[in-house]
């Protein structure tokens, strides 16, 4: 199992070509903020989003404070900077199985791959420690609005897989 | 005041069928149009007439677990065994968002169901003994398609979150 953070944000823009317009615009504007992620560009990933994004985690794990809805621009970003100061950006990616596009919005589904602290990840050993690589079925549907992100949901599933490969040689 | 009622989230895809232009996704939205109202009608052969024999059902997110799918035969008999205890309790998908392609559909938003006070306590709310409560969870449902046939109702579950009382007439009040 590996993780290849380019390879989500290069599988949307593939999608993107045989869009209409309006549709290829939500798309690449979604790759680009998965790009902006992955290289800790925390003004591109704010140029993106509008101002009163949000970011909404669902599953049975996630009923719990801090897990809720992140409330606007500034601070989906701050959460993200938050993680890039821990270290470097996560790396993650969604292995795209499904991918639906509508007048507003796109949604997608498949297996979620991350590099995640032991601690963040629930349901692990208690006193585990450093890095795991995790497997997750997730769901994520975005919303736009003006050609900006208005938000987007996640649905996870509760079973992880964590694979027993050292992180370095997980990530490609 | 407003009751749960399936019945709008089946007229909720019947417009979406009678509205939709592209014959493909017409024919889909037809075809899922008419699996609700069979279960609805507790019709066992009409809503596997418009099942796949590839079936393969998932629910994700901890709340119906089912760790290794639902293939068709199995999809055939849990439907039985809803239909032969009388049905479906109430359910309804208030329908926030709509995507359809190719080769699925997808309705996504709050469902709602009905809670005793006894499950709306294990669920963690505070409540009234003998209060009944309309529950709101969250659903991510995708519909793919295969050879004009449902292939799953593939479902994202997040539990209620959120509880309203209901009268005795079984409305949210």
């Amino acid at each position: 199992m590996t993780v290849d953070p380019h390879r989500w944000a290069d599988r949307i823009r593939a999608a993107a070509s045989g869009e209409r317009a309006s549709h290829q615009s939500m798309l690449t504007a979604w790759a680009a903020f998965l790009d902006a992620k992955h290289r800790g560009d925390l003004e591109r990933m704010r140029s993106l989003l509008a101002p009163a994004a949000f970011v909404r985690s669902w599953g049975a794990d996630r009923r719990v404070p801090p897990t809720g809805p992140i409330q606007g621009a500034d601070a989906i970003v701050a959460s993200w900077r938050a993680l890039c100061e821990a270290g470097q950006p996560p790396p993650e990616e969604l292995d795209v199985d499904r991918l639906l596009v509508s007048d507003d919005g796109i949604a997608m589904d498949g297996l979620y791959r991350a590099v995640l602290p032991a601690p963040a990840v629930p349901g692990l050993a208690p006193g585990t420690a450093g890095d795991v690589l995790i497997a997750v079925r997730a769901a994520v549907l975005v919303r736009f609005t003006s050609g900006l992100i208005d938000g987007y949901d996640i649905y996870w599933d509760t079973r992880y897989r964590v694979s027993d490969l050292p992180v370095a040689a997980g990530v490609q | 005041v407003t009751s749960i009622d399936f019945g709008r989230q089946i007229q909720y895809v019947a417009g979406k069928a009678a509205s939709e232009t592209n014959p493909r996704y017409k024919a889909m939205l037809e075809i899922w149009l008419e699996h609700l109202r069979a279960e609805a009608v507790l019709d066992i052969d009409r809503t596997m007439a418009t099942v796949s024999p590839d079936a393969f059902f998932h629910s994700w997110g901890g709340v119906f677990p089912d760790p290794d799918g639902t293939r068709y035969d199995r999809v055939r008999s849990r439907y039985q065994a809803v239909m032969d205890s009388g049905g479906f309790p109430p359910l309804e998908l208030l329908c926030e968002r709509f995507f359809i392609g190719p080769d699925a559909i997808l309705l996504e938003g709050d469902n709602l169901s009905v809670l005793t006070s006894e499950q709306a306590r294990d669920a963690g709310f505070e409540v009234t003994d003998g209060q009944r409560y309309a529950a709101y969870s969250r659903l991510c449902c995708w519909v793919p398609f295969k050879d004009g046939k449902i292939l799953a109702e593939d479902l994202y579950w997040h539990p209620p979150y959120r509880i309203e009382p209901l009268d005795e007439s079984g409305a949210r009040t």
